[in-house]
């Protein structure tokens, strides 16, 4: 079994993970509130079951798993609506945020298990078989799921090109 | 208008650009992060109150222009509001709430069929119901009722941001207010003003008040194209009809909070059985399925470790599997989840303590069952060692009524969950 890492162990999986755990999750959420608390709140549910973790699983993998969960039972407690994302960052190209928040604002709008997966597999790069044994779902599941997404976001990608700001 | 191509490819690359804007210590990451929010009954104008002392006010410019402080005040002493709120972005996606002093009705609604989210208060009982998902325990779609007694109770009761999300409470509730801009415009209905609020890193805020009554009718949140996101209407009822806070959806059961705690607390201290093993009495205490399927099984007697290597059995079902990562492998049909409340572990005494009905913590875990409707359940318990990780023997308890319930939290009280 596993000890509680010691602090050095511990700054290393931060040093190492925080970074893209912290990516999933404001991608996931939309707002670096909620990402920043989740991001948090991963990492110390991990150091706390370190002891469970099995380590013939990757330890990404084993934190994606903790993310997404602490995703979902944020959602659940407030029945979650992007009220307002925040908006992106003045560092960015113009171009790329357009694109960016127009696939973010249609991946908002799928469900959050289908949302997660593309999430993982397009952004955090994710093999199939990675994704199968964090979300504990099968392969062909996994595939399914991203074909889903594909299709549903090129529909509202193309419907949102189509919508005209209103004038004030 | 011409449209540009979406570049998929760039898209992705945009999002693996995000970053954090730092990388905490370790010390850091255990600090916390920030207070925990007020929560209670919705007050539309105390909550209005907190964040408009944050904004920077521009004086007025003429008698014509209403200063942003009065408005304020004027929403402050409101007790009577409608505030309805269209997401433009999300078909069919809208919130309405109904505020008359303690009595309130909250809706959020993202399909055109059924509501997602309503919770009802007449000023005495407070009415739940959570929607858009099928119930996993059998029941039918229910919504579930308590008296208000105690703010503890309404916070759970709730949610933990009073009604559930609405634009004006997320608005109010910000920080970070800035007033960057107000005009007197002209509108269909006559001259409105209009203030540009900044919040956080967002577009501004519009913000419409009638400079006659000097009460806000709009809020307008925007997109980054400067579309309108969020539309938010309030208006100021001088009656609302008694109606309106009595809870009624179509082929919806209302269930009783209090009798299903009398419930669970008489069999609390009575017991469900009592079994001797190995010199160890087990008494069972509850029996408890909740709509997102979980049955938890609790007891007295010896409490299971954290890592729950010795699950309690299900007559008729597999032995559940535990939480504990064993990639790869077949997927368990059904499978055993703890609360750290009802263990033996080092952080137990943290989250869980006695129940006030027994005097005593109870021991146990959750069986994932989704899908099924279990009205009694013949269910084996292992008899363990003090330290929760030797199995001394086990017992079993036939044909044990099982209690349909939301969720666990709703009992923390009498099941000691902190």
């Amino acid at each position: 079994m596993n000890e509680v890492p010691i602090r050095a162990e511990q700054e290393k999986v931060i040093q190492e993970h925080y970074a893209p755990i912290y990516r999933f999750l404001r991608n996931l959420a939309r707002r670096n509130e909620d990402a920043e608390d989740l991001s948090q709140q991963t990492f110390v549910r991990a150091f706390a079951a370190w002891h469970r973790y099995d380590e013939r699983v990757p330890v990404r993998s084993w934190l994606y798993a903790i993310a997404f969960n602490e995703f979902c039972k944020l959602r659940r407690r407030r029945l979650w609506l992007p009220l307002h994302p925040d908006r992106p960052s003045k560092d960015d190209s113009y171009s790329k945020v357009d694109d960016a928040e127009a696939l973010l604002d249609a991946i908002a709008r799928l469900g959050a298990e289908v949302r997660a997966t593309f999430l993982l597999h397009y952004v955090e790069e994710l093999s199939i078989i990675e994704i199968s044994n964090l979300m504990q779902i099968p392969e062909g599941t996994v595939k399914s799921r991203l074909s889903a997404a594909r299709t549903r976001l090129k529909d509202l990608i193309q419907e949102a090109e189509s919508y005209v700001p209103e004038t004030v | 208008m011409s449209q540009k191509q979406f570049d998929f490819d760039h898209a992705i690359e945009s999002l693996k650009a995000k970053k954090p804007s730092h990388v905490p210590s370790v010390s850091g990451l255990l600090a916390p992060r920030r207070p925990v929010l007020r929560r209670g009954v919705f007050r539309f104008a105390m909550v209005a109150a907190v964040a408009f002392v944050a904004v920077g006010l521009l004086w007025p410019r003429s008698t014509s222009i209403v200063a942003f402080a009065q408005v304020r005040d004027n929403l402050e002493s409101q007790r009577r509001v409608h505030i309805v709120t269209e997401y433009k972005y999300l078909k069919g996606g809208q919130t309405e709430a109904w505020v008359d002093g303690d009595k309130f009705y909250h809706k959020l609604q993202f399909h055109a069929n059924y509501p997602t989210f309503v919770a009802v208060s007449d000023g005495e009982y407070i009415t739940r119901y959570m929607g858009g998902s099928k119930p996993q325990n059998g029941t039918v779609a229910t919504a579930w009722k308590a008296k208000l007694s105690t703010k503890k109770a309404e916070r759970f009761y709730i949610g933990p941001y009073g009604q559930g999300p609405n634009i004006v409470d997320e608005f109010l509730k910000s920080k970070s207010l800035e007033l960057v801009g107000q005009k007197l415009i002209e509108s269909p209905d006559g001259p409105v003003m209009r203030y540009s609020v900044r919040w956080s890193n967002r577009e501004p805020m519009n913000v419409y008040a009638d400079p006659k009554t000097k009460l806000i009718s709009k809020i307008e949140t925007l997109s980054n194209k400067g579309a309108v996101a969020t539309e938010t209407r309030i208006e100021y009822p001088t009656e609302i009809p008694a109606s309106t806070f009595q809870f009624s959806i179509p082929g919806v059961q209302v269930r009783s909070i209090d009798d299903t705690q009398a419930l669970i607390k008489s069999n609390v201290e009575t017991g469900l059985g009592s079994q001797t093993v190995a010199g160890k009495t087990i008494t069972l205490r509850a029996v408890l399925h909740d709509t997102n399927g979980g049955l938890w099984v609790l007891w007295t007697g010896g409490a299971p470790r954290g890592d729950l290597q010795h699950p309690v059995k299900i007559q008729g079902f597999p032995v559940p599997r535990t939480t504990k990562a064993t990639f790869p492998g077949k997927l368990p049909e059904i499978n055993a989840f703890g609360h750290k409340a009802f263990t033996v572990g080092a952080e137990a005494a943290k989250v869980g303590k006695p129940s006030p009905a027994i005097g005593q913590r109870l021991g146990g875990m959750g069986i994932g069952m989704r899908g099924r409707s279990l009205d009694k359940v013949t269910l084996t318990i292992p008899v363990l060692n003090s330290t929760g990780g030797k199995k001394l023997g086990e017992v079993t308890f036939k044909d044990v009524p099982v209690v349909k319930i939301q969720m666990i939290y709703d009992y923390s009280e009498i099941l000691g969950i902190r």
